[in-house]
């Protein structure tokens, strides 16, 4: 413990020694404007970091100089150990081998399926096509001491995929790959059926589901829609059904579907048992097409009509540029208490955006 | 407020928000009956609530009113759900740019996440706070029993 400091008119400057470091620093006498002040060399100030006010605080209730070394002292041995301990923590980079391992591995396999990296290049991305060729991404993450640890395998699968390795196997990105192809063929008939309800039915929800998800929400018609959940591991099996409307609606299709419950066959479609157990025909996805077409952009966006007494909407907002019509906003503003008026127009807050409007109050 | 009703419906029956859904008592009416399936990782999950609204005439100038008891600490035992954009400015939020769509999310919101500050059952609310897993097992068990 060698420290250095000379104190010369009120002024304190040298070096601090705390464990291996030296620190510069510069203490102003007290007298001056704003007492005390602390200036040190950028490390010390580094060292700091986040203490600042505590530390400048200490030196104005300081009752020496000594006294308060003595403090700053503690601060830096507590932050340098501080300092330490996360170093140990945060890991050190991968050898060199392991880049030159990966880089050999993502040739073998191609870089075409390589569709994802992470900055610090422990974490990729491959897409994987099924025998159906369905895209599937598989994301592997990488341990600093791979090949001799595993990767961890992370994919959107109905069922957990998990990475095995033989006694005596060395991990590798091509092995891992395969074990990944092993377990999309395992998921085909289930994929095969969602699918197709995608395809030919009216999904209501999810409107993106991803692989791992084996329920679709399918509109029926009439308000009615019923909640499909396929058995990821007998999908072509009664799934789980469950109706969702108005009972006078949906009673007469469980009717006929507990009627049938008999009639399922495996072998068929999911998506034909339905139709032929409920006795009627799935709405397509065209119908959800032409639903959609319906523009509702110009209606009012209050009544959500076009036309009230035969006008259209004739106020928008400045900020949203909804449409409104005048006498939709007025009937709304004018149950408001926060609404001003003066003379014939009404200041308020348009309805979607908040911003200030101001309309006439009557015709 | 006949007609915008029937198009939220038709909203809602198009693209249900999801684990919604709902529909007019009648065709035509200013009743609707609503599903809402409890959202997962909640204790209200696998239930189904079954929600009446009462549609004002004066909407969507005014808010819908609901009537339907759940146990949780925002709604009381007649189904008054305690939740800011059902009731008119300036105690409430209500704007007629909500639509029955973003209300039945809002309170499938609010079962999934009680607002204990701004409890209305104060039994419940004490046991939410105090005692999260008591709170979680009624809840639970209330559901099966009704949902």
């Amino acid at each position: 413990m060698t420290d250095c400091l000379v104190t010369d008119g009120g002024a304190t400057a040298g070096y601090l020694r705390v464990g291996r470091h030296d620190f510069a620093l510069y203490i102003s006498p007290p007298g001056g404007a704003g007492g005390a002040r602390l200036h040190g060399c950028p490390r010390l100030h580094t060292a700091l970091a986040g203490h600042e006010v505590a530390v400048l605080r200490r030196l104005q209730h300081a009752t020496s100089v000594g006294g308060f070394v003595g403090e700053l002292r503690e601060v830096l041995e507590r932050q340098l150990a501080a300092d330490a301990l996360a170093g140990s923590l945060t890991p050190a980079l991968p050898p060199a081998a392991f880049y030159e391992q990966l880089i050999a591995e993502v040739d073998g396999i191609g870089w075409a399926s390589l569709c994802g990296l992470s900055p610090s290049l422990d974490e990729l991305q491959l897409t994987i096509d099924d025998t159906a060729r369905r895209a599937h991404v598989l994301t592997l993450s990488l341990p600093p001491d791979y090949p001799a640890r595993s990767p961890v395998a992370r994919a959107a699968l109905p069922a957990p995929f998990e990475l095995r390795w033989a006694p005596g196997e060395r991990p590798s990105l091509a092995a891992a790959a395969a074990q990944f192809r092993g377990a999309l063929a395992a998921h085909q008939s289930l994929w095969d059926e969602l699918d197709d309800l995608d395809r030919e039915a009216w999904v209501l929800e999810p409107k993106h589901p991803t692989r791992d998800v084996c329920h679709r929400r399918l509109a029926l018609g009439g308000h009615c829609s019923l909640l499909v959940t396929l058995h990821p591991t007998a999908p072509s099996s009664l799934p789980e059904l469950r109706f969702l409307g108005a009972e006078r609606s949906i009673a007469p299709l469980r009717r006929a579907l507990n009627s049938r419950l008999a009639e399922w066959r495996p072998e068929r479609r999911v998506r034909l048992n339905l139709q032929a157990l409920l006795g009627l025909a799935l709405p397509s996805p065209v119908a959800a097409d032409a639903a959609d077409a319906a523009d509702y952009s110009v209606e009012c966006a209050i009544c959500y009509e076009y036309l009230l007494d035969g006008e259209p909407p004739n106020v928008a907002c400045d900020g949203c540029a909804k449409p409104f019509h005048q006498a939709c906003l007025a009937e709304w503003l004018q149950a408001l208490p926060s609404t001003q008026q003066s003379f014939n127009r009404l200041f308020g807050e348009c309805v979607y955006c908040s911003k200030p409007i101001s309309i006439e109050a009557v015709r | 407020a006949l007609s915008r009703l029937r198009k939220e419906l038709d909203m809602l029956h198009r693209e249900p928000p999801p684990g919604i859904s709902a529909w007019a008592k009648e065709d035509g009416s200013f009743e609707i009956e609503a599903v809402i399936h409890g959202a997962e990782d909640t204790p209200y999950a696998r239930g189904s609530f079954h929600l009446l609204l009462a549609v004002p005439e004066r909407y969507p100038f005014e808010p819908p009113r609901f009537t339907t008891p759940i146990y949780h600490p925002n709604i009381d035992s007649a189904g008054r759900i305690c939740l800011d954009i059902l009731n008119m400015p300036p105690k409430g939020a209500w704007k007629p740019s909500l639509n029955l769509p973003t209300v039945l999310s809002s309170i499938q919101l609010l079962m999934s996440h009680p607002n204990p500050d701004d409890g209305l059952m104060v039994e419940i609310t004490h046991e939410y706070i105090h005692h999260p897993e008591r709170f979680k097992q009624t809840a639970e068990e209330r559901t099966r029993r009704h949902a």
